[in-house]
């Protein structure tokens, strides 16, 4: 059994476990970073300080998707890491269930778990690699 | 106590400071192996996880906790081994130095306890081996114009190397009243003091939002008739004088907090004095250390952070400055000698300086060094200036020692001071005087949270950069192509394309752009901006650790309508300029890139490709052959360790073959070993670069010639 929150996302559904997640929130003004992979949107002010915005499922063609004042994301923290995964909706909290390896709900239709360390790691990743690219970073 | 100046009081403090120190450092290694991907960590984050464990190793043996430096050399040996990728990574690796770490953290909690440290754990007395990490004797010796311990500098100029530290319990100091000094001094969690300056960062946000209300009332006001327009003005007045009150009291706030964050120097001092103490002893150099300015203040994240940079410049001092005591006394010095550690107020600012009075830098001998390196080609050593050459001791890969050794091995490079003191938004600079000695001299400024900063709007957003760096603002035309340069000050800057350079929108309405002329490093340039906005005091945000390694910014901060504003690295945008002038002899011009690591492989292809090179990749040196007699390249660029055919042999194999005999090579690798440095010069190799290499290096290199 795991809570988890469903989000709904431009391209579809998101589940992700509770235990990551702090808050759901309404973006303020999110601010492009230049140089940032497309997975970085932005970063937006929250609580006094400065929190990264990604998108959890980047498009396809590498273009960074634009997140606007007013949307909604969902803030997730791993370790001193955190971000606010931009969704269009916050749509519930339910408890899933786990069986054979997957991951149903309670009308038993499968459900695709995201972990919040993952989402973090995959972005951690992606800016590594643009910082490779970067003006200084060096590979 | 110890001829160091320090008891049991000041080694329990630094033990407890050690505690603090170790929990940060072991959060931010298990950070990194557990999100470390499939593949391992990256070569960055391995000399990230080797800095760590390095810095806590030297840190522990300082304060005579061996235990810890032992199980933290351990831990660094594996790193070590997983950076000469001796050793594979996988999940079982993972596990095993996770376990590791949080072993460690026990071992840190076991031997120095909330209460400080464990009865007996870390005392030094002459048991400890001489020489051995744990102990304080040596032979430096230290004196301040305040205090280190309470000696004078005439006392402890007469100490010699041969003094052992009295035994702690020989100590007849008066004891320290502890209830007392528990009752004076209250421990507060940084993390808890940044919270309330998020809190006041808020209040200004709604402080704002209330003078936008107050200026919508005035209007409704002047809009409306009779007693309702009267009491709308006196409401919007009434409403705008408590604004401005609440103005003053948030920043009363903010500068409060920000002084409950400082710290003397005197503290700083203390640990540099270890510090010192333990590499004169390795190295086996005499010297006195003085010190003033105890009692400036600074604040505690800038002196954790500007800590190892200063433990570099001592470390250089001692391997490249002080003289062996014969050569002292050929040149008519006292047989010890001397480093002088001084911190002053000026303005806002934090001015230390380390000065040493050893051989000095001897500008030919690098001038040569810096050819030799690739730093430099022949044509810019010679047109550089003395000054110009002793400045470029800051460029990464820059030693004037043939061989590595113990103090000026894996340390951190004078490259990675100037830039970890930029990034705090201060700045360094060197003066030397052959045969006199050499003073490093370090601004920085007085609190880590607030800055002065020149905002600029550019690509929409306003974004800024650190005060202390602008030399000036121009105004040039918004055509297609901007010109190469604005004039500053009579001198003709280059201008960087900023809106090219991060692929952001240029104004397409306005007839001109403005444009901020940045002194770094020694040079200045120029980057274009939709315009400038004007100076402004700003609180500096951290990005966090998701964005850290984007080196084009230092942090951000949030303006009063509670939009984040980036702020952009000196340091980066000098490399960007670099770079970007490096096009017109990069144009056209095709390098074959070899590396195993995809990630390397990328990184270098891209940055060449933006520099205006053709590029072309191999996974390994065997492909990199196969494609070299295929097609026709101007350059190789090539890792050492890889599958099939290693670096050193297609390099072997270019020289042998006569077309190919005079292709320009460059070697980057994470880990050559001495052997493989001579082997490669022998083959003719062009430069040799330790990774990470900075784009700038592996251009100019590449372009040398």
């Amino acid at each position: 059994m795991r809570n988890a929150i469903i989000c709904a996302t431009g391209s579809g559904r998101l589940a992700i476990e509770l235990r990551w997640v702090r808050e759901v929130i309404t973006l303020a003004h999110v601010t492009p970073v230049p140089t940032a992979p497309a997975v970085i949107l932005g970063v937006t002010h929250l609580g006094g300080g400065i929190v990264p915005v990604i998108d959890a499922q980047p498009a396809a063609d590498g273009l960074r998707r634009r997140a606007r004042a007013g949307d909604s994301a969902v803030v997730i923290e791993s370790g001193e890491a955190r971000a606010a995964v931009w969704v269009s909706a916050v749509k519930e909290v339910i408890t899933l269930r786990e069986s054979g390896g997957a991951v149903t709900d309670a009308r038993g239709g499968a459900v695709v778990m995201v972990s919040g360390s993952d989402l973090l790691a995959r972005a951690t990743q992606a800016v590594s690699l643009a910082a490779g690219i970067g003006v200084d970073g060096g590979p | 106590m110890g001829d160091a100046g320090l008891d049991a009081d000041d080694l329990q403090m630094l033990q407890t400071l050690l505690r603090d120190e170790a929990h940060e450092s072991l959060e931010n290694v298990a950070g990194i192996l557990m999100a470390a991907p499939a593949g391992g960590p990256s070569q960055t984050d391995i000399a990230e996880l080797l800095r760590q464990t390095h810095s806590l190793k030297g840190a522990a043996g300082t304060v005579g906790l061996l235990a810890i430096a032992q199980a933290t050399h351990a831990l660094e040996e594996k790193f070590a081994r997983l950076r000469a990728r001796v050793e594979a990574w996988s999940d079982a690796v993972r596990d095993e130095l996770v376990c590791a770490v949080d072993g460690l953290r026990t071992l840190v909690d076991s031997e120095v306890g909330e209460g400080g440290p464990a009865s007996g754990a870390g005392s030094i007395s002459g048991s400890a081996p001489v020489g051995g990490p744990g102990s304080i004797s040596g032979p430096g010796s230290f004196s301040g114009s305040g205090s280190l311990g309470g000696r004078n500098r005439a006392r402890a100029a007469t100490e010699t190397s041969a003094t052992l530290p009295a035994p702690v319990g020989e100590d007849r100091r008066e004891p320290v009243d502890r209830r007392q000094s528990d009752l004076e001094i209250l421990r507060i969690a940084a993390s808890r003091i940044d919270e309330l300056m998020d809190t006041v960062g808020e209040l200004a946000i709604t402080r704002t939002r209330l003078a936008r209300h107050a200026r919508n009332l005035t209007e409704v006001s002047e809009r409306s008739t009779g007693e309702i327009k009267a009491a709308l003005a006196t409401l919007a007045a009434a409403i705008t004088s408590d604004v401005d009150a609440l103005q003053g009291g948030l920043d009363a706030l903010q500068d409060g907090l920000a002084r409950t964050r400082m710290m003397p120097f005197r503290s700083l001092y203390r640990q540099l004095a270890l510090q010192l103490r333990q590499l004169c002893r390795s190295a086996g150099v005499h010297v006195d250390l003085h010190t003033s300015g105890e009692d400036i203040e600074i604040d505690k994240v800038v002196a954790a952070r500007v800590a190892d940079p200063l433990i570099q410049l001592l470390r250089n001092a001692i391997a490249h400055g002080i003289e062996p005591r014969a050569r002292r006394g050929e040149a008519g010095k006292p047989a010890r000698g001397t480093i002088t550690l001084s911190a002053r107020h000026e303005g806002r600012q934090v001015a230390i300086e380390v000065t040493d009075d050893g051989a000095g830098i001897d500008p030919a001998a690098l001038r040569e060094l810096l050819v030799r390196g690739g730093t430099l080609s022949a044509a810019q050593a010679k047109a550089a200036s003395d000054d110009q050459i002793v400045a470029a001791i800051f460029e990464p890969g820059v030693t004037s020692r043939a061989e590595a050794d113990q103090l000026s091995g894996r340390g951190v490079g004078l490259d990675m001071v100037r830039a970890t003191i930029a990034k705090l938004g201060g700045e360094i600079s060197v003066r030397s005087t052959l045969g006199v000695g050499t003073t490093f001299s370090i601004k920085l400024p007085f609190t880590a949270v607030l800055a002065k900063a020149l905002l600029f709007k550019a690509g929409g957003e306003v974004m800024a950069v650190f005060d202390a760096y602008v030399a000036g603002t121009a105004e040039v035309k918004n055509a297609p192509v901007l010109p190469a340069e604005v004039t500053c000050e009579g001198e003709r800057v280059p201008l960087v394309d900023l809106h090219a350079a991060l692929a952001i929108a240029r104004p397409a309405a306005a007839a001109s752009l403005g444009a901020v002329v940045l002194s770094f490093a020694g040079r200045r340039l120029a980057f274009s901006c939709d315009r400038v906005i004007g100076p402004r005091e700003i609180v500096v945000k951290d990005l966090g650790p998701l964005l850290a390694p984007l080196a084009l910014f230092v942090g951000g901060t949030v303006s009063g309508s509670g939009k984040v504003q980036l702020i952009l690295d000196p340091a980066a945008l000098t490399a960007l300029a670099l770079a970007s002038h490096g096009d017109a002899s990069a144009a056209g011009r095709r390098v074959l890139v070899a590396d195993d690591s995809v990630t390397a492989r990328a990184g270098v292809a891209r940055a060449l490709a933006r520099a205006g090179f053709a590029v072309d990749t191999a996974e390994d040196g065997g492909h990199a052959w196969e494609m070299l007699a295929r097609k026709t390249y101007d350059a190789v660029v090539t890792d050492i360790d890889m599958p099939a055919l290693t670096g050193l042999e297609l390099l072997a194999r270019i020289r042998d073959t006569a077309k190919l005999s005079s292709l320009p090579v460059i070697v980057i690798s994470a880990s050559a070993t001495p052997e493989a440095e001579i082997l490669a010069r022998r083959l003719g190799v062009r430069a040799i670069f330790a990774k990470p290499v900075a784009a700038r290096h592996l251009i100019a290199a590449l372009t040398q010639g």
